[in-house]
């Protein structure tokens, strides 16, 4: 039973970082790609580091994955973050269909102070 | 002196940096040598980047939070298998500004990251109270999504209060 749980959470973690992969070739802009890195990539290892806990069954192996999933919940959207950010500022363009500020008009109330100036 | 700066806040992190080597090597002894080091300098990113705020957290809405968290995680992963898989790309894009109701810088750390991780939104800049987020389809109820996803956040932190609505925010300005 335990062989099965292990099986499906690696096959079905193979295939979310499989996806991840493909979304950054499939996919039109850096931020768009950001999205399939951060959410599938981050699903992917998190289900194979599940995985691996399953089939050694041991304390401390558990204890490390999820160490290691922690850390990777910790760092994916902070790394992401930081590219789409960069990508933001920079002006890369964005995809042709994409819509600029959509809601702005909608809640727009000016220039918000900065609530810790440097 | 910051009450957060304090040697329970100091002890409390040799625990938790000195635990996290020793579970991450297998409390190998020869790891040491790098481990000290590491753990020390953890220490003092930690005390430099400490925010003078005190946050009290809510065991329950912490629970309820990863319950939330893994559920739409899930959803999110195949959200995306979805779109990339689609031959047609089902993609509608947009920017978005969203005004933040949270007001401690913990509980907004904590939003932003989340968002990014959620299906089809991505936390791209934060500027002053307001985050520039990235949503793959604006066809979705995004904004109440995002209320949602803070609303999660605030109960994990007791007395964290949500800035009443968008109008409250444009009067304090």
């Amino acid at each position: 039973m335990n062989e099965i749980i292990t099986a499906v959470l690696l096959v079905l973690g193979s295939l979310f970082s499989l996806v991840a992969a493909l979304g950054m070739l499939r996919l039109p802009d850096t931020v768009m790609r950001m999205h399939a890195a951060t959410k599938a990539g981050t699903l992917g290892a998190g289900l194979i580091l599940i995985g691996e806990a399953f089939f050694y069954a041991e304390f401390g192996i558990t204890l490390r994955a999820l160490a290691a999933i922690t850390f990777l919940l910790l760092t994916a959207p902070v790394a992401a973050h930081l590219i789409g950010r960069a990508a933001y500022y920079s002006g890369i363009k964005l995809w042709q269909k994409t819509w600029i500020d959509q809601l702005a008009e909608r809640y727009r109330t000016g220039n918000y102070s900065d609530p810790d100036p440097k | 002196m910051d009450p957060s700066m304090s040697l329970t806040g100091l002890i409390s992190r040799i625990i938790v940096y000195t635990g996290t080597w020793y579970v991450l090597t297998r409390g190998a002894a020869d790891s040491w040598p790098v481990g000290i080091p590491a753990v020390l300098a953890a220490i003092y990113i930690d005390f430099k980047l400490l925010r003078p705020e005190k946050t009290r957290w809510s065991v329950a809405g912490l629970i309820a939070f990863v319950l939330f968290f893994l559920k739409s995680s899930i959803y999110s992963g195949i959200d995306v298998v979805r779109r990339t898989f689609d031959p047609r790309l089902p993609l509608d894009p947009a920017l978005v500004e969203y005004p933040l109701r949270l007001t401690s810088c913990a509980a907004r750390n904590l939003f932003i990251c989340t968002v990014s991780l959620l299906p089809g939104t991505l936390s791209t800049a934060l500027e002053g109270h307001t985050l520039v987020i990235h949503a793959l389809d604006v066809g979705r109820p995004v904004e109440h999504e995002l209320n949602i996803i803070e609303n999660r956040v605030a109960a994990v932190f007791k007395h964290q209060e949500l800035m009443n609505n968008f109008e409250t925010r444009e009067s304090k300005k």
